[in-house]
């Protein structure tokens, strides 16, 4: 079951070239003019990343930015027909719901990952 | 990751845990016919991929190969012939194709959720706006167990 949830992952979730793992497969590339005080600030960041990783060795960065991804994508979906339909309340109210849902995806996967949503 | 190489992983996983003949057979032929149908649609001859897809879901399924591999394969293929249908403009079609893929089984992975996705398209496209939010909604409560699991658990309601 865990081959079939690995490979539910991988498969067709449209427009994931977005998608970044919390694992930086290319080393950072700083540049000459950058002040000691910004690089400093920059490994800073870099620690935080690091250790919300650690925090968290089971997650699945890159699914989990992928599903975040799709969430949003079907907010959009459902909440372009709702405008359409304004004196429909059930609809209106899936809106509100997956508007909802994206934004808690959204915060769920800022606390371990570093994709942008 | 793209729609082809997507494809290969799912074919490859599979592969892993298919160790009699007759299913290993089968998943090679399924196997050709989606790389097939992904040829045809990097070229622009949609005829052939909706070809070699229905020759994915009309091949008969060995008794050795495991029900849900079986369902995976076919709603991965029922999934694309519904995007070429409705790409070719023909949403019933397309609608026809998901709700195919959706009498498989339906379960919290993404192979349904792909096809509630194909099924909310179609039906926004012959008008059916309402059939479409619900369809969107199913599939986004998928994805969000799917992302629980992602993350470790733990998810909120």
């Amino acid at each position: 079951m865990r081959r079939l949830l690995l490979v539910s992952l991988l498969v067709g979730v449209p427009a994931c070239g977005g998608a970044m793992t919390a694992h930086p497969s290319e080393p950072v590339d700083y540049q000459p003019e950058q002040s000691p005080a910004e690089l400093e600030s920059r490994q800073v960041e870099h620690v935080e990343q690091l250790d919300a990783v650690l925090a968290s060795p089971d997650a699945d960065c890159a699914g989990a930015c992928t599903l975040g991804e799709a969430i949003c994508d079907l907010r959009d979906r459902i909440c372009d027909i709702a405008d359409r339909r304004p004196a429909d309340a059930e609809t209106q109210g899936r809106c509100r719901d997956a508007a909802e849902r994206c934004d808690r995806s959204r915060e769920r996967i800022a606390e371990t990952c570093t994709c942008a949503l | 990751m793209s729609r082809a190489a997507a494809t290969v992983a799912l074919f490859a996983a599979l592969l892993c845990g298919c160790g009699d003949g007759d299913a290993r057979a089968w998943l090679g032929e399924v196997r050709g016919l989606s790389d097939e149908a992904a040829a045809a649609e990097a070229s622009d001859d949609r005829g052939a991929a909706l070809d070699a897809l229905t020759r994915i879901v009309e091949r008969e399924v060995p008794a050795a190969v495991a029900a849900d591999d079986a369902r995976v394969v076919r709603q991965d293929a029922y999934e694309r012939l519904a995007r070429l249908r409705l790409e070719a403009g023909d949403p019933e079609a397309a609608r026809a194709a998901a709700e195919r893929g959706l009498a498989l089984g339906e379960r919290e992975d993404l192979f349904t959720a792909n096809l509630l996705v194909q099924r909310g398209r179609a039906r926004e496209a012959s008008g059916d706006d309402a059939g479409a939010a619900r369809d969107y909604h199913r599939a986004l409560l998928i994805h969000e167990a799917l992302l629980d699991a992602a993350l470790g658990g733990d998810g909120e309601d």
